[in-house]
């Protein structure tokens, strides 16, 4: 079951600068996906925030890519906390789009994600996916590669929209 | 295996639920006009996690993989640092096994944050945790602190299970620290 829904939501990924186009032009003509919940109980999420979510993470890669600090922390709660490998926890909006200006200013990411797992409930959300990370330090050093798995909790904000209110994530190898 | 991962889980809760039950004694005497006993759900729930988190402690303390892994869900997925995801109990309890095999752990827990929705709560901390060697316990062979999420599913019958759970170091390997404040 879990596989099927992974395989769901990878090609939901695939889709998603489309679905990000349509959400934003046209939210609700968009297609209509299945929930991905496996929880019968679990509230059955709108298309708006499937839609929502999923350009929420692509608006993350496109920051990350363009090494936007700004644009990164907007897509965090204020409240959030980002919680980095070898580093402690970073909490509040601030903390993290000054911590991000600081790493923008030594290297350039490439990040990749992957999103393999949503569930909604009420005003959170928890998503689940795969990361492949390229680092290159701007002092010459070689770039790194990293890969591994990541978990948000997402929360649906009074407008509507959904924001990173907790974020871990964790090399694989 | 050297340096493998770890998990995480809740104490502070424990805490908090003893306040609960405490308070919830000591408030009942003076009542004038008794009212119907209401049954606090947060309360209640509370107490049903705090309950898992001591058994995940006891489990893990004690090396016991089968009763850590009956505190997973059926499907749970559990991502520990440098290691891939392990899906499902029988995964998890595997893994565990071969974790507790050479090594005694000691692992502390605390609970930061706690949001419950519907049937889940979403609730994250930070651990400590110290290896040990079986054959000499007094040789520590890895020590390490960091921080948890866990996502918690409520059963039917009201107990709490972990349905996933992701962690990592506060520090790079080897380079042991210190256990954050509370709150920072």
């Amino acid at each position: 079951m879990m596989r099927s829904t992974n395989q769901k939501l990878e090609r939901l990924f695939a889709g998603v600068t489309v679905l990000l186009l349509l959400a934003v032009l046209a939210a609700a003509c968009a297609p209509v996906e299945e929930g991905v919940s496996e929880d019968p109980d679990a509230v059955e999420p709108s298309i708006g925030d499937e839609n929502a979510l999923n350009a929420l993470i692509a608006g993350y890669m496109v920051a990350v890519n363009s090494s936007d600090a700004d644009g990164m922390a907007a897509l965090y709660a204020a409240d959030a906390v980002r919680m980095a490998p070898d580093a402690l926890p970073i909490r509040g909006r601030e903390s993290i789009r000054r911590n991000l200006e600081q790493t923008f200013e030594t290297a350039e990411l490439n990040v990749q994600l992957q999103v393999k797992e949503t569930e909604f409930s009420g005003e959170l959300a928890y998503v689940r996916g795969t990361f492949l990370l390229t680092t290159s330090p701007k002092d010459g050093s070689p770039p790194t590669e990293s890969e591994g798995n990541w978990m948000r909790f997402m929360r649906r904000e009074p407008d509507g929209s959904w924001l990173v209110a907790y974020s871990l994530w964790n090399p694989q190898s | 295996m050297g340096c493998r991962e770890i998990l995480r889980m809740n104490p502070a809760t424990i805490v908090i639920c003893s306040v609960l039950v405490l308070a919830a004694g000591c408030a009942a005497p003076p009542a004038e006009e008794a009212p119907a006993p209401e049954v606090d759900p947060v309360a209640e729930n509370e107490a049903a996690l705090s309950e898992l988190a001591a058994k995940y402690l006891q489990a893990l303390n004690r090396g016991d993989a089968d009763g850590l892994a009956v505190l997973y869900t059926e499907d749970a997925v559990r991502m520990q640092s440098n290691s891939t995801p392990k899906v499902g109990r029988d995964a998890i309890r595997l893994f565990a096994a071969a974790d507790f095999a050479n090594l005694n752990w000691d692992m502390q827990l605390r609970v930061d944050e706690t949001e419950y929705s519907g049937d889940l709560a979403f609730v994250l901390g930070t651990y400590a945790l110290s290896l040990t060697s079986k054959e000499d316990p007094s040789v520590v062979v890895h020590q390490e602190v960091g921080k948890w999420m866990d996502l918690m599913r409520r059963q039917e019958d009201g107990s709490w299970l972990i349905a996933r759970e992701i962690s990592n170091r506060d520090h790079p390997l080897g380079q042991m620290p210190e256990m954050p404040e509370e709150g920072s």
